[in-house]
């Protein structure tokens, strides 16, 4: 699905590659990091009534946006995205007209060394500081100078308890008690977490560098291979609630809604350590609507506004005040709100360095082989 | 303008022309120029970050493609992606080979049918393709589950497993072979075969002898569109298969994506190209074996 055949005939062939090669140096010269732009307060009014959102699909409430619409007037165009990893390839390919974008913690790193976000001086904003004190600082943008907090979660593992008894806490137990259920198990499709994880369970830090516990890493995962019904990443609420896995890599938040369809569903927050991720969003270079992208954020930090978007999507948020909003369901279940002992146990996801992440290539095709 | 009958059966031994101008422009700007940018991509440096390309001549991609260096720095031939692109050419080479045993009997039956008949047949043969192809492979996933369709009928569970991949590529693509196929059927000349009949030929005779050599151009038509996406399919495997073997696809849009490396991604592509160039080139040759 990726290759066509041309049927260019030989006297035309020439002349055509003198175009295609000129073409194509021009659409590199194109890619070159473009300049970042200043920086300027909020905006008193809207201007014109337009503002292009590219996110994540299915990621927030198509009510909350007709809301923002009903009292700001501007429409929100939707594009949306599967992978940090696809939305940065579509930035840097040169696309223009996205407004506001939302990366994942990583991610905002990544894009403001490139030079791809700019500053809001959040500062400026009248809901500016309405930031809970754990988000306000993070190691991808310290002081939020280029991003405000939308939602985060923590991966660990849900299972069902009627199927699995051995009642696992640790990533340790996760991998071990894989091989008792086999073709009723599944990890995400993420060699980030998949690798992180197999790290944890045995004692190692996530990008590591050696080989040796990398080696390890890779005899474990594929040493539980034929166990796992399918490695996926999406479809697990699914998967878990009916049945057909019962012991699964799972998000927090989706865990929460699998237990609303099965209340047999327990989430872990592995003891061995979790990874925290926190998506944000930013306007990128290239913006054309960037005063109604920055109210669009102001209104987002907004609390009763992001607590819609929370109890819409099943994951907590960084805005203070919003906790009296969520849903009075989602306030007393510990797999949307962890104690503050199980939020300590999750580390801010960090990206690893390109030669490790070189590595864990290595690894994860080995392991997909 | 009338056209010489020969040329029926014989597109493109009259050479380009006005009317193909249009052909020739969409050509170049969507597939011309994409594959040029892959290709020199493939020789340039990875970006900062390992995202992107910098403008730097280096062979590095195509090293990383032949040889590895393992976890522990010994560095050797790379079977993994040869192995990787021997399995998706293999999963392709069967699926085609299924549609060519179910599409070919297929594709003459309905050309044999009354004109009226053949209309309808060939409108259900293109329904799948009002429905988006991942809406279908869900279809088929509901159907292969535990508690599905086939479980229920006492097959075993084939959901997660290579047979789900394989149903699921066959039914997405016959009838890409059925209808090319059919396209040169319907135009058989009847009567050449009631002289074979008349002459004392087996049914099977007919078939081999006249009906099949008449027929192949839109063979290799069908052999070329099913094998080709067949070689780059994503989604079955992942969804059906349950995404446990690495295809040439994946791994291409895994260097794109999240392992961040662009050189390598275009230098996979552009192997991948030249096989498929290959492979088309072969037919091209026993194309004209049959011609003359």
């Amino acid at each position: 699905m990726k290759l066509d055949i041309s049927k260019i005939t030989m006297g035309h062939r020439k002349r055509l590659s003198i175009i295609g090669v000129a073409a194509a140096v021009s659409l590199l010269v194109g890619i070159a990091v473009p300049q970042a732009q200043a920086a300027v307060g909020y905006p008193k009014k809207p201007v014109g009534t337009e503002l292009n959102l590219y996110n994540w699909s299915n990621y927030i409430d198509p009510a909350l946006l007709k809301r923002f619409t009903a009292e700001t007037g501007i429409n929100v165009n939707l594009g949306v995205y599967e992978s940090n990893a696809q939305m940065l390839a579509k930035l840097e390919a040169g696309a223009r007209g996205y407004d506001i974008i939302v990366p994942t913690d990583y991610m905002v790193q990544i894009m403001a060394k490139k030079g791809l976000l700019q500053r809001i001086k959040r500062t400026t904003f009248p809901n500016g500081a309405n930031l809970k004190a754990e988000f306000a600082n993070p190691y991808f943008d310290q002081g939020r100078s280029y991003t405000i907090p939308y939602l985060h979660g923590l991966t660990g593992f849900g299972y069902l308890k009627d199927k699995v008894t051995t009642n696992p806490t640790t990533w340790k137990e996760f991998f071990a008690a894989i091989p008792s259920y086999p073709g009723k198990t599944t990890i995400f499709d993420d060699k980030k977490e998949v690798i992180d994880a197999a790290l944890r369970s045995m004692g190692y830090k996530p990008c590591t560098k050696s080989v040796v516990q990398l080696q390890a890493v890779q005899d474990l995962i594929k040493s539980i291979k034929p166990n796992l019904n399918t490695i996926a990443s999406s479809g697990n609420i699914g998967r878990l609630s009916s049945g057909t896995s019962v012991l699964l890599m799972m998000y927090n938040g989706a865990t929460y809604k699998a237990k609303l369809a099965n209340p047999n569903v327990v989430f872990v927050y592995p003891k061995d350590g979790l990874p925290l991720w926190q998506d944000n969003f930013a306007i990128p270079v290239g913006a054309k609507n960037v005063d109604n992208a920055k109210i669009f954020l102001n209104w987002m930090m907004d609390p009763k506004n992001i607590a819609q978007a929370s109890n819409w999507a099943g994951y907590n948020n960084g805005i203070t005040g919003s906790d009296k909003y969520l849903l009075d369901a989602m306030q007393a279940d510990t797999a949307f709100t962890p104690t503050a002992a199980q939020m300590s146990l999750g580390v801010a996801m960090a990206p690893c360095s390109t030669a490790v992440n070189d590595l864990y290539t290595k690894v994860w095709t080995a392991f997909k082989g | 303008m009338r056209i010489p009958v020969r040329s029926k059966r014989e597109p493109g031994i009259y050479g380009p022309n006005a009317v193909s101008f249009p052909a020739y422009v969409t050509g170049f700007f969507l597939v011309g120029m994409p594959l040029v940018v892959i290709t020199i991509f493939s020789f340039l440096s990875r970006g900062d970050f390992g995202s992107g390309v910098i403008r730097k001549f280096t062979l590095e991609a195509y090293r990383t493609v032949f040889f590895e260096t393992d976890l522990m720095g010994n560095s050797s031939f790379n079977f993994t992606y040869l192995h990787i692109i021997g399995r998706s050419v293999l999963l392709a080479f069967t699926v085609t080979l299924i549609c060519l045993i179910v599409g070919i009997p297929t594709a003459i039956w309905i050309a044999l049918q009354k004109k009226s008949t053949q209309r309808v047949l060939i409108a259900l043969v293109t329904i799948p393709f009002w429905v988006n192809v991942l809406a279908r492979t869900y279809a088929w996933m509901l159907l292969l589950s535990e508690g599905g369709l086939f479980d229920k009928l006492g097959s075993p569970v084939l959901l997660y497993t290579s047979w789900a991949t394989f149903i699921g590529l066959t039914y997405a693509f016959l009838p890409f072979m059925v209808l090319p196929i059919y396209a040169s059927a319907e135009k058989l000349d009847r009567s050449i075969l009631e002289a074979a009949f008349d002459l004392g030929a087996s049914g099977w005779r007919v078939l081999i002898r006249i009906v099949i050599p008449m027929i192949r151009f839109g063979i290799f038509a069908g052999i070329a569109i099913v094998f080709i996406p067949a070689l780059g399919a994503y989604v079955q495997p992942a969804l059906l298969g349950g995404n446990k073997v690495m295809l040439i696809g994946s791994l291409i849009n895994d260097q794109f994506g999240e392992s961040r490396n662009w050189p390598v991604g275009s230098a996979l592509a552009v192997l991948l190209l030249a096989m498929t160039g290959l492979i088309l080139l072969s037919t091209r040759r026993r194309k004209l074996e049959f011609a003359s």
